[in-house]
C-alpha cells in the first residue's frame, strides 16, 4: 500500500516538475499569459464602472463580481478541456507519448495528475491576481474562498471528464485539437443554462456545476444539500465514463498500432 | 524468464491486411541479450512494441514470471525500460537530467540526484546535462534515451535501434553497458543493424523476414554458416541479408 503510494507520488511529482519547468522555461509566454489575465480582470471593473452613472453601487458590485466570476469559471473549464488533449499532442510532439502509456500506474492517472497540477497552477496564479487587480481599481469585494473552493472542484471535474475524452478522441484523429479552440462557443453555451433548480438541463456536464458556483458566489444564494451532492457525483459518474472511454481509444490505437504517430 | 507464444500481429492498410508479425514464438532467459536482426519492414519493431504493450497483438500470449502480459502488464510495466525507434525517447524541452528525473518519476521512482548524475556521465553527457534536448545531436538525444531506460534499474530492457546516430566510440561505450546490465542477469532485447554490436553484445539473433522467424541462433553459428575467411559477424550479415533478399 505504502509501496503504492510512493509509486503514484512520485509520478505527481514528476508532472510537477514538468510544468514548472515548462513555466520557468517559458517564462515569457507565461508572464503575457499573466499579464493578459490581469489586464483583463482590471478592464472588467473599469468597463462596469464607466456605466455607473444613474446605476446604484450595489447593482455595479453585483455586475462586477458576475463577471468576474463568470470569466474564472469560463477560464478554469477551458483549461479543464483543453488540458488533456494539449497534452497528448504535445506529448507526440516532444516524443514521451509512447511512455506516458508505459507508466505502470496507467496513463489515465498520469494524465489525471497532469490536469491536477495544471489547475493548482490556475487557481494560485486566480487567487494572487484577483487582489492585485481589486487594488489596481480600488474596488474590493468579498468572495466566500471555501464556497468558490468547493465548488470550482466539481466545475473541474466535470470539466476535466469532456477533456478526457477530447483526449481520447485526440489519441485516435490527430487533428481533433485543431477544432478545440471552436468549444469556447460551447462551453458559453453550457455556462448560460438555467440548470439550477434542477432541470432538464442539469443533465449536461459541466452545465449544472456552472450554475451553483454562479448561484452561490454572485447570486448569494444558498444550494440545496441535495443539488451540491447533486453536481459532485454527477461530475464523478461523467469523470469516471471519460476514463472508461479514453482506456477504449488506448485500446483502439494500440490494436490498429497508430499510437503517437503524428 | 519471458516466454512468447504464437505472437502475430495484423494491420490492416489501404483495405489490404498485412501480417507483420506471423506466430512468433521465443523463450528470452534472464542474462542473455537477443539481437532482433533484419530489413526495414521485418517485423522487429511491432514485436518490440508489442512486448512493451504499445501495439496489441492479434494472437498470442507473451508470460513473464507466470503472467501473461498481454492480459495484464501493470507489473510487467514496472520492470521494463524501454528505448523506441526514432525520436521517441525524450522531452525535447528538457535537459539530459531533467529528462532521466522525469522518466524515473514516470516510472513511480524518486529523483536520486547522485544516481541520475552518475547515469548522466555514464552516457558521457555532463558537458550538455543544463542543455535542452532539442538543442543536442541526434546521437546525444539518443544516449538521454539511452541513460533514461538503464537508469530505471528494470529487469527487462527492450532496445529498438539503440545505437542510432551514435558515434563508433559512444557506440562502443553503450555495448560495455549493456554487456555489464546483461551480467546484472537481465533480459536484453535489442532490434539493431550494426554488426559490431551484433558481434560484441548478442547471445541469440533472431532474423526476421516479411514478419517471420527466418533463422534463430548464436552468433558464431552465423558465422560459421554465413561468414568468410575474416570471421567476422559483419561479412556473415552482409551475406545474410543477400540470402534473405534472394
Amino acid at each position: 500500500m505504502i509501496e503504492r503510494f510512493k509509486i503514484h507520488f512520485n509520478v505527481l511529482m514528476g508532472e510537477a516538475k514538468l510544468s514548472y519547468i515548462s513555466t520557468k522555461r517559458y517564462g515569457v509566454n507565461w508572464l503575457v499569459g499573466i499579464i493578459n489575465l490581469l489586464l483583463f480582470l482590471i478592464f472588467i471593473q473599469l468597463g462596469i464602472y464607466s456605466f455607473q452613472t444613474g446605476l446604484s453601487q450595489n447593482y455595479i458590485n453585483g455586475k462586477i463580481e458576475t463577471l468576474i466570476i463568470g470569466f474564472f469559471a469560463f477560464s478554469i473549464i477551458g483549461m479543464a478541456i483543453t488540458t488533456i488533449s494539449s497534452r497528448i499532442s504535445e506529448g507526440a510532439t516532444t516524443g514521451v507519448l509512447e511512455h506516458t502509456m508505459l507508466s505502470p500506474i496507467g496513463s489515465t492517472n498520469v494524465l489525471l495528475y497532469y490536469a491536477v497540477v495544471q489547475f493548482l497552477f490556475a487557481i494560485i496564479v486566480y487567487f494572487l491576481l484577483l487582489p492585485v487587480s481589486m487594488l489596481i481599481c480600488r474596488h474590493f469585494f468579498v468572495i466566500n474562498i471555501a464556497k468558490l473552493i468547493f465548488y470550482t472542484i466539481s466545475l473541474w471535474i466535470a470539466s476535466c471528464s469532456v477533456g478526457f475524452v477530447l483526449g481520447a478522441l485526440t489519441l485516435i484523429y490527430k487533428r481533433t485539437q485543431n477544432f478545440i479552440n471552436l468549444l469556447q462557443f460551447v462551453i458559453l453555451t453550457l455556462m448560460i443554462l438555467p440548470s439550477y433548480p434542477f432541470n432538464y438541463f442539469s443533465l449536461i456536464p459541466i452545465s449544472p456545476q456552472s450554475s451553483a458556483l454562479m448561484n452561490s458566489i454572485t447570486g448569494k444564494n444558498d444550494i440545496s444539500l441535495g443539488f451540491n451532492l447533486y453536481i459532485y457525483l454527477q461530475s464523478i459518474a461523467c469523470l469516471y465514463i471519460s476514463l472508461k472511454i479514453f482506456k477504449e481509444a488506448e485500446k483502439y490505437v494500440k490494436i490498429k498500432g497508430i499510437l503517437g504517430q503524428y | 524468464m519471458l516466454n512468447i507464444n504464437n505472437l502475430s500481429k495484423v494491420y490492416k492498410l489501404k483495405g489490404k491486411l498485412i501480417e507483420a508479425v506471423k506466430k512468433f514464438n521465443l523463450d528470452v532467459y534472464p542474462g542473455s541479450v537477443y539481437c532482433f536482426l533484419g530489413p526495414n519492414g521485418a517485423g522487429k519493431t511491432t514485436t518490440i512494441k508489442m512486448l512493451c504493450g504499445l501495439v496489441a497483438p492479434a494472437t498470442g500470449e507473451i508470460v513473464y514470471n507466470s503472467t501473461n502480459i498481454v492480459k495484464d502488464n501493470r507489473e510487467f510495466l514496472t520492470k521494463i525500460g524501454v528505448v523506441l525507434e526514432g525520436a521517441r525517447n525524450v522531452h525535447w524541452r528538457l535537459t539530459p537530467f531533467e529528462n532521466v528525473e522525469y522518466f524515473r518519476r514516470l516510472h513511480g521512482l524518486n529523483r536520486d540526484i547522485n544516481y541520475i548524475s552518475e547515469w548522466i556521465n555514464l552516457v558521457g553527457l555532463d558537458k550538455y546535462k543544463d542543455t535542452q534536448c532539442r538543442f543536442l545531436s541526434r546521437g546525444n538525444q539518443q544516449k538521454v534515451a539511452i541513460a533514461c531506460a538503464l537508469s530505471l534499474n528494470a529487469d527487462v530492457l527492450l532496445l529498438d535501434e539503440p545505437t542510432l546516430g551514435l558515434d563508433m566510440e559512444i557506440s562502443r561505450q553503450m555495448m560495455e553497458l549493456i554487456i555489464k546490465e546483461k551480467n546484472k542477469n537481465k533480459i536484453i532485447i535489442i532490434t539493431t543493424h550494426d554488426p559490431e554490436f551484433i558481434e560484441r553484445t548478442a547471445d541469440k539473433i533472431i532474423i526476421f523476414k516479411k514478419g517471420k522467424v527466418f533463422k534463430f541462433d548464436e552468433p558464431n553459428k552465423i558465422i560459421e554458416k554465413y561468414g568468410t575467411e575474416d570471421k567476422r559477424f559483419s561479412s556473415a550479415y552482409i551475406n545474410l541479408i543477400r540470402t534473405l533478399n534472394d
